[in-house]
């Protein structure tokens, strides 16, 4: 492998290559082509003359296209190659590559072109547990130009199927070419490769999908559609506007129509590993992006009301009003080897339900979901008193009741080691972080206040804000740590503090469960040198035993994270400690060119003059393409009051000039700018409503 | 007569006549069971809650097929009807939201480690 991987990708149909553009997979290593959760193309490798081909360039015209410029052999200090090799490949309902071989010599070639081809049929989780593969058949065979290469266990089928042009010989193994090449000549074929999940009628159960088949010119036209729709920004900082361009780009190539929802389309979580629906990225992606596509929120609101809770499933960790965590489509879930249909092993997507809910109005003011939703919100909001419940004391509590593939940690940070006291022993089960407390007690306040509005309910509505009140009283009592002057990470069965320092507390600003006495304390806390890396807030702070810049959850530098936790900065008026997040997410992205990953390193600005890469991290991923939207949200200070749209700028070191036009919402469409002398802290803004149809339910 | 879970689960849909769960939705749902040659269809009507289970065979928003055997085992709680889709046990054609709405009626699994609040468990449990 050469290194660096090339992602093609169009929703959940993605494929990861080298950089020639090979797929040479192991079982453990996530290259191939996916969809679905499963691989359809384990081999894909070309070869000219029996030689393996060296990049000279890689194009990434589009998320959708992916161009390679090639020369057979291996690079040598004098590349003098009189044969090169573009390969364009495409993902647009299908998965296309054409292939183009140039003769620049000054006599003809006799050239065999290869295409070795294989498939599989991994299951996403089998590669990422590097689990062989052991039950199942493949069997492979050819039908005129096309070779058919099916994958069947008892009536699960995935087909892949690989079609070539004429001239193509086809053998079980791939394709081979053989062409003769004059002087300044080309040639060129093409390959199409189609993914299909058959049905007993052996067609794709997919047919009926969005986007299912389409091919190139209606995805270059829904992405010009989708960029025409997100409000224009106008800045002065070249990162803002190359990071903004970018996120905008990487969420529409992030959504796809799930199995679940043929008609509408949902963000996928992130590249490789979750391009799936997960409850939790959706909402936090959603809130993050109201202000530009509202109509993600309401997607995602319908599709998780759709497969909430209803039964206490152990195996699934399901209860009765839970919304979803995860739903996965290939093999492990199809035959329960793992609890993905769906899976419901989190405790905050329940209360960010409402919390989406309650926001989505504000910013559309479309009542005819929220009264759609009624019962959905009544049921969630039962569960954070019913269920969540464990220890009957009026918290949010997690234990998962699937003891085999369950998650321990049914919070954000959601790997086995991200809970601990400071000398880094795990607390025992349940365990209620702080956060959990600071979404419900939100989630209370904005379900009162739907329940006004919109229900027709005042009681319910009183209800619901003594319960918010009380929990606020009781968490600001229960959940503090007085010597160190910050909350707890969480609080234990026996009522103890897990009295580790983390980014947790930075949500809880968010929520506005935050005493106003404490705040400044915590923005301290945020801002200081154990959790401020210089590139970002970290998600637990330097000094705790577990803490390490490359651990997951333990020290990493999360951007999703670090854009929540501005918000709440914002909302307790600590206006230059948000803008200071801002401008290190900003600087961060500029070299991740645009594309801020799942998470960086958390090592200090100091030492490193660079964000260092995690590993393993997911990129493009929904809600680090969020991030520049929430916090483009900040500086402007955006706010829905009433039927109007309020600009509050905090413009900051990211930039002097920031106007954003065409911001949608109940006011119609409408212009925000702010600028400010350089810097001066005085800003002059400016906000222009006009007219437009409001977002409506249908 | 020998017992089958699948009717019975029908039938006692049909008899509480208004469902929550089915309020706001409006559509036709019908489910093919085969056994062995014989395919039993049922209807059911969703109108806001209320719901009708009828022995029909007329055109539906949405059709769900299915062994009946299988369908035993989904309407007991033992099987997951979502599974049973991705496997190509269960087939949906036409409208899947309905689909999905009825399977949010399913029972779920009969056993649960779920034991309420651990304080009020002390107490008696619930």
């Amino acid at each position: 492998m050469s290194g660096a991987l090339v992602n093609t990708l169009d929703g959940n149909q993605f494929v990861v290559s080298d950089e020639n553009g090979d797929i040479d997979a192991s079982p453990d290593s996530p290259t191939g082509l996916f969809a679905f959760d499963s691989r359809f193309l384990s081999r894909w490798r070309l070869t000219v003359n029996g030689q393996r081909l060296t990049p000279l360039s890689v194009d990434d015209v589009q998320y959708f296209v992916s161009r390679f410029f090639l020369v057979p052999g291996a690079t040598t200090p004098y590349v003098d190659a009189k044969l090169s090799v573009i390969r364009v490949r495409t993902i647009s309902g299908g998965f296309i590559e054409q292939l183009t071989v140039l003769n620049s010599g000054e006599v003809p070639v006799d050239a065999t072109i290869r295409v070795d081809a294989a498939a599989d049929f991994a299951d996403i989780f089998a590669i990422k547990d590097a689990r062989p593969k052991r039950i199942g058949r493949v069997s492979l065979w050819v039908e005129g130009h096309t070779l058919r290469l099916r994958f069947e266990r008892e009536t699960f089928r995935r087909e892949t199927r690989i079609t070539a042009s004429d001239e193509a010989q086809v053998d079980d193994n791939g394709f081979t070419f053989t062409v003769r090449l004059e002087p300044g000549a080309g040639w060129t074929t093409e390959l199409r490769v189609q993914t299909l999940l058959l049905g007993r009628d052996d067609q794709d159960v997919r047919r009926r999908f969005v986007g299912y088949d389409r091919d190139i010119r209606e995805t270059h036209r829904d992405l010009e559609a989708w960029l025409a729709k997100a409000p224009r920004l106008s800045t002065d900082s070249d990162a803002l506007a190359l990071t903004y361009q970018r996120s905008l780009v990487d969420l529409a190539a992030l959504r796809f129509a799930s199995l679940a929802f043929p008609r509408d389309e949902l963000p996928a979580a992130g590249l490789p590993w979750f391009m799936t629906l997960l409850g939790r990225d959706s909402i936090f992606t959603s809130l993050q992006a109201l202000p530009f596509f509202p109509e993600l929120g309401r997607t995602t609101l319908c599709s998780l009301a759709t497969l909430q809770g209803s039964a206490l499933d152990d195996f699934r960790d399901e209860d009765p009003g839970k919304i979803p965590h995860e739903f996965r489509f290939g093999e492990t879930a199809a035959f329960e080897e793992g609890p993905y249909t769906p899976y419901y092993g989190s405790a905050d997507a329940t209360p960010l339900f409402i919390v989406l809910l309650d926001e989505y109005e504000r910013w559309t003011g479309d009542i005819q979901l929220v009264r759609r939703m009624e019962r959905a919100a009544r049921s969630a909001l039962k569960w954070i008193d019913e269920y969540a419940d464990l220890m009957g004391d009026g918290y949010v509590w997690y234990e998962r009741r699937n003891l085999t593939n369950g998650i321990e940690n049914q919070c954000w940070k959601d790997s086995w080691d991200s809970i601990s006291y400071r000398d880094g022993r795990f607390p025992p089960m349940p365990r209620a972080t702080c956060e959990l407390q600071g979404y419900a007690y939100d989630a209370k306040l904005r379900g009162a206040r739907l329940a006004r509005l919109v229900w027709n309910d005042p009681t319910f509505a009183q209800e619901l804000e003594a319960s918010a009140a009380d929990l606020r009283e009781r968490f600001n009592r229960d959940f503090w740590i007085e010597d160190g002057e910050y909350y707890a990470l969480a609080r234990d069965p026996d009522g103890g503090h897990v009295n580790a320092l983390s980014s947790n507390m930075g949500h809880l600003l968010w929520s506005g469960i935050v005493d106003e006495s404490r705040a400044e304390t915590l923005a301290h806390h945020l801002l200081g040198q154990r959790l401020f890396s210089g590139w970002g807030v970290r998600t637990l702070a330097v000094g705790e035993k577990r803490y390490n810049p490359l651990g997951y959850h333990v020290g990493t530098v999360w951007p999703f994270d670090n854009s929540f936790i501005a918000f709440g900065l914002a909302r307790y008026g600590f206006i230059d400690e948000a803008g200071r997040i801002a401008e290190a997410m900003i600087d961060a992205a500029e070299y991740f060119r645009g594309r801020l990953p799942e998470a960086f390193a958390g090592y200090d600005r100091s030492l490193t003059k660079y964000p260092v890469r995690y590993p393993t991290a997911c990129s493009p991923q929904a809600w680090s393409a969020g991030t520049v939207l929430l916090l483009l949200r900040v500086l402007l200070g955006l706010e829905p009051s009433g039927d109007q749209l309020k600009v509050e700028p905090a413009l900051t070191q990211v930039a002097d000039r920031v106007e954003l036009s065409g911001i949608a919402g109940r006011w119609g469409r409408a212009d925000a700018s702010a600028s400010r002398r350089p810097g001066s802290r005085a800003h002059q803004h400016r906000l222009r409503q006009y007219g437009g149809l409001p977002i409506s339910d249908g | 007569m020998a017992a089958n879970p699948s009717m019975d689960f029908l039938e006692e849909l049909g008899r509480r006549r208004h469902l929550e769960l089915f309020e706001q939705i409006k559509g036709t749902l019908r489910l093919d069971l085969t056994e062995g040659q014989e395919t039993v269809s049922w209807l059911l009507v969703v109108d806001d809650g209320d719901v009708g289970v009828s022995s029909s065979r007329q055109d539906a928003d949405c059709v769900v097929h299915a062994e009946r055997t299988y369908f035993d085992r989904v309407v007991t709680g033992q099987a997951n009807a979502l599974a049973g889709l991705l496997r190509g046990v269960i087939e949906i054609e036409g409208n899947l939201q309905l689909a999905l709405v009825l399977g949010r009626a399913l029972p779920g699994p009969t056993q649960s480690r779920w034991r309420g609040h651990r304080r009020s468990r002390s107490g008696g449990g619930r």
